[in-house]
């Protein structure tokens, strides 16, 4: 059973900031809520009441713009998964969006959710990174915008302040050459929380090359190695100054679902086997 | 306190409900549905798995007051009688059931499956059973019968 709270479900972002005003104690906003009940269940949060967004029509959206792409922050993942205009453009999400959790959790898990829970080895985080996202976000005092890059401060922590509403993210549109490609680490074959998780991408014709990295860090690391590719050297000598730079740019730890050694290995063995499965998808 | 509309399995119900009330709880202790199972209470295993507007979804991890206007199916409601489904019918003919506390969930997250996939590949079936655990059987029965309920249903040709 869950503490004693209160339950709130807006219609527009302005209610979100007048329940926030007009209540005291802790507060905790969701969507799906398969983070927060599980930590309700656990008695680790205890908020005084509760903010449900699946009310907001403008977070439902999931939509192109001018700008990129636009995932609302009601949009699940099983959407994200089931969009056509998800795999035409922005493949990777997908094959990202199908490593979290399982099928019923994934009706109900959001993807900026899963961002907001900010945990290193959030499986959103790599894919997001490589396609250049920003965290649009809304408060009473207005707008701002967050790199992608920007949002995560730490294990579980982020840069939302104090009253800050994540309204969605404005993924970016590449090039039609460009793809991307997600790899999971886990223990067992079913659902579990990642050991590692790396995405990379690859546009020959804007010339970049990145890889976003997951559960190797106290946050996702993202690495724009485009520089390296396409600079000078054969691909086995840029292959080679790519993983180092992999190794440079993780600090991983060892616990329940991976060791450390394991996990700076594992980095390795992603980076190569996603470079060269996006290098022989290109016309070369 | 707040009162809400819940169809479930074509029956609407209205109730009062307390902000915090677990939807798994008011199928089981107030409207007496209790197919759905509580098992490790935090979306990971599957045994409450029930459908709402057409998903599968885990009602452990739901508040009551958020399925207000839904429409709820549970497996109470895939059998007429003495007349069972062909989904359950299928889960039988496999001997995909040994201890039975996970079927229910089986078998709601396959009416789920083949109610959008009428044709679903093994890997289909794995995908839409993962979050599904079954600590007996074994799951290739389980499969076996997923396949065999959309023949029934007359998909997988």
């Amino acid at each position: 059973m869950f503490n004693e709270m209160e339950y709130f479900k807006p219609k527009t972002i302005e209610e979100i900031f007048d329940i926030l005003d007009s209540n005291e104690g802790e507060s905790a906003l969701f969507a799906g809520g398969t983070d927060l009940f599980v930590e309700m269940r656990h008695k680790t949060r205890k908020p005084d009441y509760v903010i449900d967004v699946k009310g907001i029509k403008e977070f439902s959206k999931l939509e192109e713009r001018e700008e990129g792409l636009f995932i609302g922050g009601n949009v699940t993942c099983n959407q994200i998964i089931e969009s056509e205009l998800v795999n035409k453009d922005y493949k990777v999400l997908a094959d990202a969006a199908i490593e979290v959790a399982a099928h019923q959790v994934r009706n109900r898990a959001t993807v900026v959710g899963n961002l907001c829970t900010t945990s290193p080895g959030a499986d959103m985080f790599p894919g997001l990174l490589v396609l250049k996202t920003t965290v649009l976000v809304e408060s009473k005092n207005g707008s701002r915008e967050i790199p992608l890059d920007e949002f995560a401060t730490g294990v579980k922590r982020n840069a939302l302040k104090e009253n800050e509403v994540v309204k969605g993210l404005i993924v970016q549109k590449h090039a039609s050459d460009g793809r991307g490609a997600y790899l999971k680490k886990r223990r067992t074959k079913g659902a579990d929380l990642s050991a590692i998780g790396v995405a990379g991408y690859l546009s020959e014709e804007e010339e970049y090359l990145a890889f976003g990295l997951g559960a190797v860090a106290p946050t996702p690391v993202y690495l724009d190695v485009s520089n390296i590719f396409f600079g000078e050297g054969s691909y086995e000598e840029k292959e080679e100054k790519i993983l180092k730079k992999v190794v440079d740019n993780i600090n991983p730890i060892d616990d329940v679902r991976s060791t450390k050694k394991y996990r700076i290995k594992m980095s390795q063995v992603y980076a190569r086997r996603i470079l060269s499965k996006l290098w022989e998808a290109g016309d070369k | 306190m707040k009162t809400i509309n819940l169809t479930v399995n074509g029956r609407n119900f209205e109730l009062d409900v307390k902000d915090n009330e677990i939807l798994l709880d008011t199928l089981r202790k107030r409207l007496n549905f209790t197919g759905a199972k509580e098992g490790c209470g935090e979306g990971e295993c599957g045994a409450c798995t029930v459908i709402m507007d057409g998903r599968a979804v885990t009602s452990c991890i739901i508040l009551t007051v958020e399925a207000d206007g839904s429409e709820i199916e549970t497996i109470e409601g895939q059998s007429i009688g003495e007349e069972i489904s062909d989904i359950q019918e299928a889960f039988i003919e496999e001997n995909a059931i040994q201890c039975g506390f996970c079927t229910p969930g089986m078998v709601m997250s396959t009416k789920a499956l083949l109610d959008r996939n009428p044709n679903p590949s093994d890997e289909d079936i794995d995908i839409a059973l993962a979050g599904n655990i079954c600590r007996c059987t074994g799951y290739y029965s389980i499969r076996d019968a997923v396949k065999r309920a959309a023949d029934k249903r007359g998909g997988n040709k």
